[in-house]
């Protein structure tokens, strides 16, 4: 057991949350540590669409939340501007009593577009909505356009930690926190399991902030905190491709909304919301779930029933314990707890509730609660500083002629690199080889692969996909796995072995959003990967006792 | 319209082999083909059994036995009631190299055992027969051997620094030491610098300037190297054999070429000889046309609807062989729960032989991956009698009816390792009876 030097602040989550709340200490001078027992975004964050809007969904239940929500997207933009992409909507309407409802909400969310920096709400005519996207069914009524920004939820957890670091925080991934060390109602510090050597440490911290999204009660428990969140579970089918070219939004069959949204080089499918009552690590999308989502989209797109799926993702919201309401008027806001105030338990604080649209504030709000408690006097300055690679704009034809690739792979880079680029491509002048698009459905080079291998956490194959959507395509890894394990096993100097397993959990982990939704054409790339990987690289066969 | 003796659907081994096999008697046959269907996807080798019941093994005789033994619903076993199989499946696959040998694409191999090849992936793969561009790169064959692996700068999916030592380490799993395993990774002028391709590749592989100024670059790489061996992801498309030579006489050493995944270019080098031998034994091969229906009377099919773009029209003949593959080739489909033959509308059986019933299709599937005991839904397909008729409750469904290939249920590939051996023989016996039926009748 080692046991590791004191810090100011130990943070326990890698979400978009818990990287915002290490930024934001590090950015006001704590000596801060961060550890995620999975990889960074790989909880709620790394599930949902990504859309940072100004709360569609609560601005008339929650006008002042709807206001901060307003306020974030527009700071997100200024310092994530390269991950953050406008998205035209189409709301469908197919019934004369979603007129009326619809009404109130173009009225009030009407008046925040100025605000978001959006476009104003038009409405439009059956005629003008099918010319504006011909793929909406004849059924619509009436439908209303506007737009709304996303966000890469990945590469803004990523470069929030990235951001951390810079600022002299460290980011530990795929570290679980086994226990949380206290003594006399004070926590003062964690001790960690390496999840990938198995090492354990002890690590002293003043306060510990727990924004462990979902799993925020089971680290509660060990300090012996009753601590209750609405745990609610959600799914997005993935479209091979971009299925329409405006976002439609349209209710669901269950009187709900749904929406599917044009997304990177697919097409989102979104979202249930289901309360769930065991561990959010058993949270699976459901075939009727998927169904569900299904029926109700084709209502207003009826070819979303033969378009391709490659996967479904599931995530658990960590709501607020409000019951006796649907989930759809549970709260996004959200909480910090003292848990001294609460509970008489020293040096913890946690939060509940959110959403990702909010991580920024939610941290700032953290984070003046931990200055308060340490006695320091320091001014967040989180919205006011660039995020690594949004400090300015990257013309894509320059960067494409410079190093004579394709523009599209140029863009596909930028979009997720921003000024970074060209620090990634920095090798590629001599080592033209590096320019090989290594994930053909998503354009990542070699050198991209590279660069976050050594820069960004990317211990795991699952890792790299999260910070350059490598196997997230049609393919689902069929193509690029192999080729990806070869360079992982490289850069970290990997044995074979281990470098097969690691293979194999890529797969294993693919297979797990495939299964459930694999069905119609994405069948034949399911016999290939089959055929690929068994026939060909005997993946299925453990050798040693043959001969 | 088309008339013919005999229709094949499906271009693969299957129905090329059926086809070829049927023309033989002097018959009419026509192949339709909706483009380039799985066996295009294979490594190019033939499996015929390498993990009967979920275990590798290296006899596959003694796999077959196994297999006749415990699965009823296996092709070889279905086959074997009427016929000795391992003789069968002898007579099919020389049948098939032979085919492949007159167009200039050469195999080794013996029924009697299984080999170990090494793959561009990194890993090995077990199989029977192999094209003889990999021949000195039989496991077996490399104890003690010093392998150069190399790469090419640029290449995609070919990574010669790791599977330098991955080679070592699964010869080491086999019981074989390789003396010494190096890599280098050439760089030739005339390539292009990224995402360069392997079938490009082999399309440079066979100019002759390029393969010299190669032969050349490997001189010089094993001049500095203590080298008995080298591979290479291919040794091009249409002169594999030559450049073999070549780089053999230029360097001194064992030259092979490696397995791969797709795209897989002895799989393009054996498809195209088979087409070409094919279509000079008189098989008419039709591309672009899908077999999307049929008219039925009673125990006979008339004719087979096909469409090209919009246009539909009939394929009449005396019989038909289904080779439509599972669900690379098209010949199986899922819509709203149901899996479905997509020309015949034949009811569908799982591996066991019991009709498939409508449910949701991960039910069919295994909770991880790579299974060792295969997914059950790549054991679905339309069941067949040792004649390779389709049948549906145990009754012929259509006496002029035969199928051959991955669309007949009751054996996995994926977790066998028996694909193409299985291709091989049915397309084999569906061809033989399908002539006897148009002779007969």
């Amino acid at each position: 057991m080692v046991v590791m030097e004191d810090y100011d602040v130990i943070v326990i989550g890698g979400g978009s949350t818990g990287t915002s709340v290490a930024r934001d200490c590090a950015m006001r001078g704590f000596r801060t540590i961060l550890f995620e027992r999975g990889d960074l975004a790989s909880g709620a964050t790394g599930a949902c669409a990504g859309m940072i809007s100004g709360g569609t969904k609560y601005v008339l239940q929650e006008p002042e939340f709807s206001e901060m929500c307003t306020r974030e997207v527009v700071t997100l933009s200024r310092i994530a501007g390269h991950i953050v992409f406008r998205t035209p909507i189409i709301t469908a309407i197919l019934t004369e009593e979603e007129i009326k409802l619809r009404a109130s909400f173009v009225e009030k969310y009407g008046a925040l577009t100025e605000k978001r920096q959006a476009s104003p709400i038009l409405i439009l005519s059956p005629q003008e909505a099918r010319s504006l996207e011909p793929k909406l069914s004849n059924n619509i009524i009436l439908a209303a356009y506007f737009d709304e920004m996303f966000i890469d939820p990945f590469r803004l957890t990523v470069l929030t930690a990235l951001s951390a670091k810079q600022h002299g925080a460290e980011i530990r991934t795929y570290t679980e926190v086994v226990d949380v060390l206290h003594r006399d109602g004070e926590v003062y510090g964690v001790r960690v399991k390496d999840r990938l050597t198995g090492r354990d440490e002890e690590i002293r911290g003043r306060i510990v902030v727990n924004a462990a999204g979902a799993w925020v009660p089971e680290i509660s428990r060990i300090v012996g905190i009753k601590q209750t969140l609405r745990l609610n579970k959600g799914a997005h089918v993935v479209f091979d491709r971009r299925i329409t070219r405006f976002g439609i939004i349209c209710r669901a069959l269950d009187g709900r909304t749904v929406y599917l949204f044009p997304h990177e080089t697919g097409s989102i499918l979104g979202t249930t919301a289901i309360d769930i009552f065991t561990s959010p690590d058993e949270a699976e999308a459901t075939y009727d779930e998927i169904e569900y989502l299904i029926s109700s989209m084709e209502m207003a797109v009826p070819s979303v029933r033969d378009a391709r799926i490659v996967r479904v993702m599931c995530g658990v919201r960590p709501l607020i314990a409000q019951w006796w309401v649907p989930e759809g008027d549970v709260t996004r806001n959200f909480r910090v707890i003292d848990h001294e105030e609460r509970d008489g338990v020293r040096g913890l604080v946690s939060v509940e509730g959110g959403k990702l649209v909010v991580c920024r504030a939610m941290a700032e709000k953290i984070t003046d609660l931990v200055c308060e408690k340490l006695g320091r006097e320091a001014e967040c300055r989180t919205h006011l500083e660039p995020l690594p690679g949004a400090d300015g704009k990257v013309n894509v034809e320059e960067i494409a002629s410079r190093y004579h690739f394709s523009p599209h792979t140029a863009g596909r880079l930028i979009s997720r690199q921003g000024t970074l680029s060209s620090i990634v491509l920095s090798e590629a002048s001599n080592e033209r080889s590096l320019l090989s698009s290594v994930c053909l459905c998503e354009a990542v080079t070699e050198a991209e692969l590279r660069h976050v291998i050594r820069n960004e956490w990317g211990v795991t194959l699952d890792a790299l996909r999260r910070r350059t959507r490598m196997g997230m395509g049609p393919c689902q890894g069929f193509s690029c796995g192999f080729k990806a394990m070869a360079i992982l096993a490289e850069e970290r100097g990997m044995g074979v072995e281990e470098a097969f397993r690691e293979l194999e959990r890529f797969l294993a982990e693919r297979w797990r959003g495939h299964i459930v939704v694999l069905r119609g054409s994405q069948l034949s790339e399911y016999e290939m990967t089959q055929a690929a990987y068994a026939c060909v690289g005997s993946i299925d066969m453990k050798v040693g006792e043959e001969e | 319209m088309i008339e013919t003796e005999i229709l094949v659907i499906g271009g693969g081994v299957a129905g090329l082999l059926a086809a070829t096999k049927a023309t033989d008697e002097k018959l009419e046959v026509t192949v339709i083909d909706k483009g380039s269907g799985a066996s295009y996807q294979s490594s190019g080798v033939i499996d015929v059994m390498g993990c009967p019941l979920g275990e590798a093994t290296l006899k596959p005789i003694e796999g077959i036995a196994q297999v006749i033994e415990c699965s009823p619903s296996h092709p070889y076993s279905v086959i074997s009631s009427e016929r000795n199989v391992t003789n069968v499946i002898k007579d099919a696959i020389r049948y098939l190299t032979s085919m492949a040998s007159n167009r200039g694409v050469e195999f080794k191999g013996e029924i009697e055992r299984n080999v170990v090849l090494l793959n561009t992936i990194g890993s090995f793969k077990l199989t029977c027969f192999y094209q003889s561009t990999m021949d000195r790169g039989v496991l077996h064959k490399l104890e003690g051997a010093s392998l150069l692996v190399t790469g090419f700068k640029g290449l995609v999916g070919f990574n010669a620094r790791f599977c330098s030592s991955s080679f070592k380490h699964f010869a080491s799993k086999f019981n074989i030491e390789l003396r010494k395993t190096s890599s280098t990774e050439l760089s030739l002028p005339s390539l292009r610098e990224f995402n360069l391709t392997i079938i490009e590749l082999a399309r440079m592989m066979d100019e002759d300037d390029f393969r010299k100024d190669l032969a050349k670059k490997l001189e010089t790489e094993i001049a500095v190297n203590d080298v008995s061996h080298v591979a290479l992801p291919t040794l091009g498309l249409k002169k594999p054999y030559e450049n073999m030579r070549i780089f053999e006489e230029e360097t001194g050493t064992s030259v092979f070429e490696l397995v791969s995944p797709p795209p897989s270019v002895p799989a393009q080098r054996l498809m195209e000889a088979l087409e070409e031998e094919a279509i000079e034994r008189g098989v008419r091969i039709f591309r672009g046309y899908k077999a999307v229906g049929f008219e039925g009377e009673g125990r006979s099919i008339k004719s087979v609807t096909l469409a090209s773009g919009e246009k539909r029209f009939p394929a009449k003949a005396k019989a038909y062989i289904l080779a439509t593959g599972k669900f690379i080739g098209g010949g199986i489909v899922e819509e709203r729960d149901k899996v479905k033959e997509t020309v015949f509308n034949l009811p569908l059986y799982d591996e066991k032989g019991e009709p498939l019933k409508r449910q949701n299709i991960s039910r069919l599937l295994a909770k991880s991956p790579f299974p060792r005991e295969g997914h059950p839904l790549m054991g679905c397909g339309v069941k067949v009698n040792a004649q390779m008729k389709p049948v549906v409750n145990d009754e012929v469904a259509y006496d002029n009816l035969f199928a051959a290939g991955s669309i007949i249920s009751g054996y996995n590939y994926v977790r066998e390792k028996s694909g193409m051996g299985v291709a091989a023989v049915t397309g084999y016996i569906a061809g033989m009876n399908a002539a006897t039926h148009v002779e007969g009748g």
